[in-house]
């Protein structure tokens, strides 16, 4: 076998390991082979992890010893000043820098042809993470095969026959199509919320606590899971933002279910998508000019579709899960939704409610169970979601009712 | 949606090459059929075996190399005696052996430790097709050239193989099924219709056909024919016996009846069929070569 990039290319190799020992491990390595740089110890305590010098170690050796072997690369650096960045690296800035903006925390899904990458900003802390061969296109027939034809079957209507949906799904992976059909559209949207749950799955792995230390756990830590091992916290996102073409072929109804069936976000969360697929431009924009950047976000590329509300904890199915006081412009309604229902009430893109939340008081919004909670909320294409499902999720393809305004 | 290729007659130009330095056998203007080797090379081969000599003999790591009989660098057979250890004046004799055919890689006399790598793969590749080679890539193989017919399929499975070309239907919207496959189909490329059934599948594969070319397959009869299930459109080294070529897509869905006629047109001839299908960017599709 040949080296892909000839024999006298060297192989990065990024050491975080023991500082005394950096000396060794170079003469070791020597300088015919491998481009070894040194970065701070990923773990200098057995109680402290230090994972940033290390990531950007590898993101620059990706950066210095792989892009710059991309097919146009030579053509394309001169066409610009800034640096090249990759999309994911580059929708990943730009995400980081909208939830600090906003001081929220953020979950971001991008459903590609080939793969899905998953982006998260919790209490600062960004992670991404990329589900390779996991897409609406090329990736499609392996979403089949890692979750299983029945999790695809769960999202789609009874009447639909398990040998056809596998026809659609392969032809979906064989062919380019301009337009979707009505069956392929309704298999996209199930094959899509799968894709966005498995990546999900693996993201929840990357953005982790500390593994292999022994962590003191007090009584009230163990009652609200406050040492889950994953940072993401569904009940704490306060906006998900999904990117891909199925968020433009899709209805905003339709996007807004993938997310929420997907995500299965908690409390009151912001729903939006992103249909310019822009923002790989916009994160190299920021560093240019970093208001820009945002303001370009916030105005011609975010769509908000709707702010969902899901109250978590238990009830009897037909009870009053959620009940909502929403004034808008001086004018007040009231909705409410039962335990297993979820309904849409209508609140336009442009409009803001001062809303009340009023959960069963088995239920929790995030105040705690029963208790009330109050806040102002964005309403979107598709208006206010209130989910009462419960979580995790066991109804499946349940289109909201949705109710009339006053 | 993208359209796939087809010629009714144009040039074809294959490289044909070996993953490795080695030996060209073929040189500028010799004639090659599709059996002709062109070019033949060592791979290393990936089975390695990591053997502890001082478990098997029952002794400390670094004791292991004053009782090794062999050194790295020398050939050995599978189970023969590469280290012995011998206590008690001789009652008790512990030895340890070879795990495969191969080489002695290395050997550490401070782990006791030996790597053995099986003997190095003999690769060669065929012409594929017939023709006259054109250009010889050094150490590596040549460009051989013909005059054919061509069309691409949508999907493939299995590599590259060839035969007479043989109509099992009448037409692009008849089903392949297990009566079309007979015995007398064996070593040929047979042309279905709209779809071809599990059973024929097997049938094909009973039979001993070298290749299926038809519109469609319902995705779920090529799980249970492979069994299991296809993941990404990455495809070509299957190994059911024929390979198996989709012209359209999932699903019963009749042949293109451009795709079709030239089969038809071109019935008893040889035709060069290669599965090999890489989906993504849309790099590879699978191809029937017919050389006129």
């Amino acid at each position: 076998m040949k080296p892909r990039f000839g024999e006298e290319y060297q192989l990065p190799f990024i050491y975080a390991g023991n500082v005394e020992i950096r000396d060794e491990v170079k003469q070791i390595l020597g300088e015919e082979h491998y481009a070894t740089k040194m970065v701070e110890n990923v773990r200098p305590v057995i109680s402290k992890e230090n994972l940033g010098p290390a990531r950007e170690g590898i993101y620059d050796a990706y950066m210095e010893h792989v892009i710059v072997h991309s097919p146009g690369y030579d053509e394309l650096i001169r066409w610009t000043e800034e640096p090249l960045l990759p999309t994911q690296a580059a929708v990943g800035k730009l995400l980081y820098a909208y939830a600090e903006v906003r001081a929220v925390n953020l979950i971001g899904v991008d459903v590609g042809g080939e793969t899905t990458d998953v982006y998260s900003v919790f209490n600062g802390i960004f992670n991404r993470s990329l589900n390779a061969d996991i897409g609406i296109t090329y990736g499609v027939m392996n979403i089949v095969k890692e979750t299983g034809l029945k999790n695809v079957m769960r999202w789609l209507p009874p009447e639909m026959d398990e040998g056809a949906v596998r026809n659609t799904v392969g032809n979906m992976m064989l062919h380019e199509y301009e337009a979707l059909s009505m069956e392929q559209m309704i298999v996209q949207a199930a094959v899509a919320r799968e894709a966005v749950r498995l990546g999900l799955e693996k993201h929840k792995g990357i953005a982790s606590r500390l593994k292999g230390t022994l962590v003191d756990r007090t009584l009230s830590d163990m009652f609200n899971q406050a040492l889950e091992k994953t940072i993401i916290n569904l009940f704490k996102t306060h906006v998900v933002v999904g990117k891909g073409r199925v968020f433009t072929d899709q209805s905003a109804l339709e996007s807004a279910m993938i997310l929420v069936d997907s995500l299965e976000p908690m409390g009151v969360t912001e729903i939006m998508v992103d249909r310019s697929s822009v923002m790989p431009h916009l994160g190299n924009l920021l560093g240019v000019n970093h208001d820009a950047a945002l303001q370009i976000l916030v105005e011609e590329s975010l769509t908000s579709l709707a702010t969902c509300v899901a109250p978590m904890g238990k009830a009897r199915e037909g009870e009053e899960a959620v009940t909502v006081q929403l004034t808008v412009d001086g004018s007040e309604m009231v909705e409410s939704v039962r335990v297993g229902d979820i309904r849409v009430v209508p609140l336009g893109s442009d409009e803001i409610a001062e809303a009340t939340f009023t959960p069963h008081k088995g239920l929790d919004l995030g105040a705690g169970r029963g208790k009330q909670v109050k806040k102002q909320v964005q309403g979107g294409e598709v208006g206010l979601l209130l989910d009462a499902r419960g979580r995790p999720l066991n109804r499946f393809r349940k289109t909201p009712e949705a109710s009339k305004r006053p | 949606m993208q359209s796939l290729q087809l010629f009714e007659d144009t040039v074809v130009r294959k490289e044909r090459r070996i993953p490795t330095e080695g030996e060209v056998l073929v040189k500028p203007g010799d004639k090659v059929e599709p059996e002709t080797v062109v070019a033949r090379g060592l791979v290393e081969n990936p089975d390695i075996r990591e053997l502890r000599i001082y478990a098997s003999l029952g002794i400390s790591p670094d004791m292991a190399k004053n009782y090794m009989l062999k050194t790295a660098g020398d050939d050995v057979n599978k189970d023969e005696v590469i280290a012995i250890y011998r206590s008690f004046f001789g009652r008790s004799t512990k030895v340890a052996r070879s795990l495969i055919d191969g080489r002695i890689e290395s050997f550490s006399s401070i782990t006791g430790r030996a790597i053995i790598r099986g003997y190095p793969i003999q690769m060669t590749v065929k012409a594929h097709l017939p023709g006259e080679v054109v250009d010889v890539i050094d150490g590596e193989g040549a460009v051989i050239e013909t005059r054919a017919a061509v069309l691409q399929g949508a999907f493939g499975l299995g590599g590259e193989a060839n035969g007479e070309l043989v109509l099992a239907v009448d037409s692009a919207d008849v089903p392949l099924t297990s009566e079309e496959i007979k015995a007398e189909h064996r070593g040929k490329v047979v042309v279905g219709g709209s779809v071809v059934t599990v059973d024929a599948l097997r049938a094909a594969a009973k039979n001993g056909v070298s290749a299926v070319i038809v519109g469609g397959v319902d995705q779920k009869d090529l799980t249970e024919f492979l069994g299991y299930e296809i993941g990404v459109g990455v495809t070509g080294s299957e190994d059911f016996g024929f390979t198996l070529i989709i012209t359209e897509g999932f699903g019963v869905d009749p042949m293109d009846e451009a795709r079709f006629s030239l089969l038809e047109k071109h019935e008893g001839r040889l035709a060069c069929v290669d599965g090999t299908t890489q989906i993504r960017s849309r790099i590879q599709r699978p191809e029937v070569v017919v050389p006129l």
